[in-house]
């Protein structure tokens, strides 16, 4: 297995697209729309940002495409699933913001405390 | 069809992809995007979906582009950048995402550079994505933008539709260049006639400027045998006619040389709208005779649809002239010929002009006593003559339209200037992480283009239906069967203009923004004050100009208004409300003398005396308001006129005994013709007030005579006055007045006339009875040209009134813009100065010190707008004056009336922001710094 730490930092939008996927199997419209959700507006993927980020993840192992086809909707249609190897990724960058985020508090932390803990 | 304009430029966008990757995912890319736009049209309505598909259109031609490019190896913290900074600095924008690894077969190559080309490219897609997505930020903002210029390239393009229609687009003839006419000219008088049969044959045969020339005379036919018999308005014409045109029959031929001589004449071509109308289109008509005014005349030739005389617009048949030996010798007054000649190859305008003046003095030399001694021979382009009246309206209105497009673009200019103060701190931004003030002033000058390219899009559809509201104002003859268009040239028009404008309107909001100082913006959190400064100046200055502008159309509009009301306050000199006017012409062949033909009007007029709702009725030669005219000269027994002066001239009318009562003309002295007025009695005239003045000012002018013939010659017939009537107006209300005289038809009898008719009811209601009564004395005999007087009048008065209309259409939209422009600069002054009008209030100024201090602001720039529009307006009367009737250019109550509206439109508009000021609360004012 590949050393995730050296992948990490991840971009937000492979991270939202990962987080959207560990939810179930999703389509490339579907995708733009969660990830739009997820990230409250601030990531707005157009179609060829979507497909290469992707694409990209399809190379990095991270996401698969579903042999799923679904013959009531239209046959252009592709899913894509969360792959063991995306799940964890997505985890290793969520404990590194976790970190991150933990580190930050301290440090904004109101004077009275900050003083407390660097003595 | 939007979807599938939209998907088509998508599909456009995915062929850029790289192979490799396209075969991966342009369908399910496709499907995206179409399940994307088909939800966003369901949930935020098409007009946000297009932008969407818009914004996901260029977000593929990005990726197409990144994924061309080598990897780089800082990609990770691009693509981070581009997510998360890209809101707060819109100048940082790359494609978030990257492509991670080895690069793939076919795959971007690595360490390729751009080419130059390329990068212009790039850069320009960069500027318009960019503009795109900032107007995208505020669509109400662009939406009102577009709106005031899409007026503005509006009206610019209907109007240019027209010039180019009227004025621009060649005659629909070969070579059109080439063909002119040639005038008898009287310059004592001012006047060009119409030239002499004899005259035509020395124009014809003594001159090598033309190598065509060609005459033509007004006809009319009654042609019976199809139907009800009907009036066909036609031309005779010389056997060169058409050749000189450069006109060719679709069926057919046109005329022979040797079918224009007396005899051998009865042949006829028809136009294409007679041709289908009367024959329905049967090409078998070729050869049959058919029956105009009671003579039999061969079909030789059927012209194409588009096919329309120069002179004669409407006519709908052509036969030949055949001129008589006894008409080419009647000498050089009898002026009915119309000449239309083309120039020979290499043959210049001026050597043509040259040639025609040296002839008209050969021949004064010949027969000194044939000629006045200034008279010559003119030549005129038929293009002058085709403009010649309508060139200055539409000059004017075209000024009108380019002032309305300089409002709507300091207009725009000042909403632009007043979102560039919002924008300072963004750009100071921008400046401070390096980006070159050029770029800027780049990236907002695409920006306003493109607004100025939308407005133009909806200024062409606006254009569009103007064009069509404006082509039945027109008479279609006018533009000889051309219609009005908004062809190519008319459209590159509208191109340019809106691409200037935008360059325009654009320019100084761009330089005032990349001015911005970025340490001061930054700061003062946004608020420069010396860059708010001089930005506030530029928008009170284009305030200024606005209402400069305004006030020039405003007062256009107005001189434009007051002279049409001039106009219709002219007394026609005779009572227009239920009179029924219509020609009849009786066929020559059918009644050859003058006993059949008094014989047949004094039975119609007493038939017609009979009907009921029909209360008076007369006839007249010809009939004021009726398109035609018929001047002569004649002598006054007794009066010389002063070497150098013109003889006595003016309008001349046949008329029935009943023609001054029906008509309600006046009757100031002496009687009107009587029924005993007669050929055996004493030749007798009537005369109007105008004539009884100028020739006997102090005299009582019954008993006096005037003669037609030469009064010095022993066979002179003396035409006694028996009575003075008013005077009428005749081709138009606003017309120059003639003197005017009248014969008796039964001492001078015409094989034609106009009838007017005074009805009791609505006059187009007995239309039907007159036909009968007068078809009860020849059942062949028809009737043509019906219209009631008002709508002749009014008809008279129709281009006066189009141009009034559409000058008070730009003033009003100009009154708009301008109110609207110093309303934006006097709230966004009161928005601003919130603070100092907080303190002012803190210290004891009341509510009406506030509203004085705003009112004072708004009312010194209408003020100083309204100044330069009087002083410019007054500059520019010069070019009006000669459209206006009885108004001065410079007329001081139309310029104190349109400065008092814009007054007190320009306080209204500022009234609203002064007394938001003066509702302030001081102390939230004062906080809010």
């Amino acid at each position: 297995m590949p050393d995730i730490e050296g992948l990490l930092p991840i971009t937000p939008l492979s991270l939202a697209l990962l987080l959207v996927l560990a939810e179930g199997e999703q389509h490339g419209y579907a995708l733009m729309k969660e990830v739009e959700r997820l990230s409250e507006g601030r990531l707005r993927p157009g179609t060829g940002t979507l497909y290469a980020a992707l694409q990209r993840m399809v190379e990095e192992g991270w996401v698969e495409l579903s042999v799923e086809r679904r013959p009531e909707e239209d046959a252009r249609r592709r899913y894509y699933g969360i792959t063991t190897f995306g799940r964890s990724v997505a985890r290793a960058e969520l404990a590194r913001l976790g970190r991150l985020v933990e580190l930050g508090e301290r440090r904004l932390a109101p004077l009275g405390s900050r003083q407390g803990a660097r003595a | 069809m939007t979807a599938r304009v939209l998907a088509w430029l998508y599909g456009a966008a995915l062929a850029r992809l790289p192979a490799w990757f396209a075969a991966h995912h342009a369908e399910a890319m496709e499907e995206s995007f179409t399940a994307g736009y088909a939800e966003a049209v369901r949930e935020r309505g098409l007009l946000r979906a297009v932008w969407w598909a818009l914004l996901d259109t260029g977000d593929v031609v990005r990726t197409a582009r990144a994924l061309r490019r080598a990897p780089s190896s800082s990609s990770e913290s691009v693509e981070a950048r581009g997510a998360s900074v890209e809101d707060a600095s819109p100048d940082v924008e790359r494609g978030a995402f990257h492509i991670r690894g080895a690069p793939h077969a076919g795959g971007p190559a690595i360490g390729a550079r751009s080419s130059y080309r390329e990068r212009i490219m790039n850069a320009i897609a960069h500027d318009l994505r960019y503009a795109l997505r900032r107007i995208g930020r505020n669509p109400g903002f662009a939406g009102l933008i577009i709106a005031t210029l899409a007026l503005g390239i509006g009206a610019n393009t209907a109007i240019f539709s027209v010039i180019h229609s009227v004025l621009l687009r060649p005659l629909p003839y070969a070579e059109p260049d080439a063909l002119v006419t040639v005038n008898h000219r009287y310059p004592s008088i001012d006047l060009d006639a119409s030239v002499s049969a004899g005259g035509f044959r020395d124009y014809r045969d003594r001159t090598r400027s033309f190598s065509h020339v060609a005459v033509q005379s007004g006809w009319g036919a009654n042609l019976t045998g199809y139907g009800d018999p009907v009036r066909i308005t036609a031309t005779r014409v010389s056997a060169d006619w058409f050749a000189a045109l450069g006109a060719q029959a679709m069926v057919g031929r046109t005329f022979r040389a040797e079918e224009d001589v007396p005899g051998n004449h009865h042949v006829v071509v028809l136009s294409h709208g007679l041709w289908q109308r009367q024959f329905g289109g049967d090409p078998a008509v070729l050869g049959q005779a058919i029956s105009l005014n009671a003579e039999p005349f061969e079909i030789v030739g059927i012209m194409p649809p588009d096919f329309r005389g120069f002179f004669d617009r409407r006519s709908e048949l052509w036969v030949p002239l055949a001129l008589t030996e006894t008409q080419f010798a009647a000498g050089r007054t009898s002026e009915f010929l119309t000449l239309t000649a083309r120039l020979a190859p290499a043959v210049t305008l001026e050597q043509a002009r040259t040639e025609m003046a040296a002839l008209a003095e050969t021949l004064k030399q010949e027969t000194p006593d044939q000629y006045p001694s200034n008279w010559t021979l003119t030549v005129t382009t038929l293009n002058e003559v085709a403009t010649g009246d309508l060139r200055p309206a539409l000059l004017i209105l075209l000024g009108a339209v380019g002032f309305v497009l300089l409002i709507a673009c300091a207009n725009v200019a000042n909403l632009l200037l007043a979102r560039a103060a919002g924008r300072m701190k963004e750009v100071a931004v921008r400046i401070a992480m390096g980006a070159k003030r050029w770029h800027l002033v780049r990236q907002l000058l695409v920006e306003s283009t493109i607004l100025s390219v939308a407005g133009g899009l909806l200024g062409t559809a606006l254009a569009w239906a103007g064009v069509r509201a404006l082509t039945t104002s027109f008479d279609p003859e006018d533009l000889l069967g051309r219609s009005l268009a908004l062809d190519g040239p008319v459209l590159l028009f509208t191109g340019i203009v809106a691409v200037l404008t935008g360059v325009a309107f654009g320019i100084a909001p761009a330089l005032q923004t990349s001015r911005t100082n970025v340490r001061d913006t930054l700061h003062e959190g946004g608020r420069s004050a010396s860059t708010d400064r001089s930005g506030h100046v530029l928008r009170r200055a284009f305030v200024v100009a606005e209402f400069g502008l305004a006030l020039t159309l405003l007062a256009g509009a107005g001189l434009f208004m007051k002279s049409f009301a001039r106009v219709q306050g002219v007394d026609p000199g005779f009572r227009a409300e239920r009179l029924l006017a219509m020609s009849i012409a009786l066929p020559t062949a059918k009644y050859t003398n003058d006993t059949v033909r008094v014989a047949f009007f004094d039975r119609m007029l007493a038939t017609l005396a009979d009907v009921p709702g029909i209360q008076a009725v007369g006839t007249t030669s010809v009939l004021p308001f009726g398109g035609s005219w018929a001047t002569g000269s004649f002598s006054v027994e007794g009066y010389m006129p002063a070497e150098g002066e013109p003889g006595p001239w003016g309008d001349l009318r046949i008329v029935s005994p009943g023609f001054a009562e029906t008509m309600g003309i006046p009757l100031l002295r002496g009687r009107f013709f009587t029924e005993a007025d007669g050929p055996g009695t004493t030749p007798v005239v009537v005369i109007d007030e105008v004539l009884a003045r100028r020739y006997w000012p102090d005299e009582d002018p019954i008993g006096k005579r005037i003669t037609r013939s030469n009064p010095q010659s022993p066979d002179a017939v003396w035409w006694e006055v028996i009575g003075v009537i008013g005077h009428t107006a005749h081709e138009g209300l606003d017309a120059e007045a003639r003197v005017q005289y009248y014969f008796s038809y039964r001492q001078i009898t015409l094989p034609f006339a106009a009838l007017a008719i005074r009805t009791a009811g609505e006059p187009l209601g007995v239309v039907a009875a007159v036909r009968s009564a007068i078809q009860s004395v020849d059942p062949e005999q028809p009737i043509a040209d019906v219209a009631t007087m008002e709508s002749l009048i009014d008809r008279s008065v129709g281009q006066r009134r189009l141009a009034m209309i559409l000058l008070g259409i730009f003033a009003a939209i100009g009154l708009l813009l301008a109110a609207t422009g110093i309303y934006g600069v006097m709230a966004q002054m009161v928005a601003q100065r919130a603070q100092e009008v907080g303190v002012r209030m803190a210290m004891g100024a009341d509510r009406g010190d506030v509203l004085r201090m705003v009112m004072a602001q708004g009312a010194r720039l209408a003020g100083i707008g309204v100044g330069i529009g009087v002083a410019g307006s007054l500059a520019l009367t010069r070019v009006v004056q000669s459209q206006l009737f009885d108004v001065r250019a410079t007329d001081p109550v139309t310029f104190l009336a349109v400065t008092a509206i814009l007054a007190a439109v320009g306080l209204l508009a500022t009234a609203i922001p002064a007394l938001r000021a003066t509702r302030l609360d001081p102390v939230e004012a004062l906080r809010g710094e």
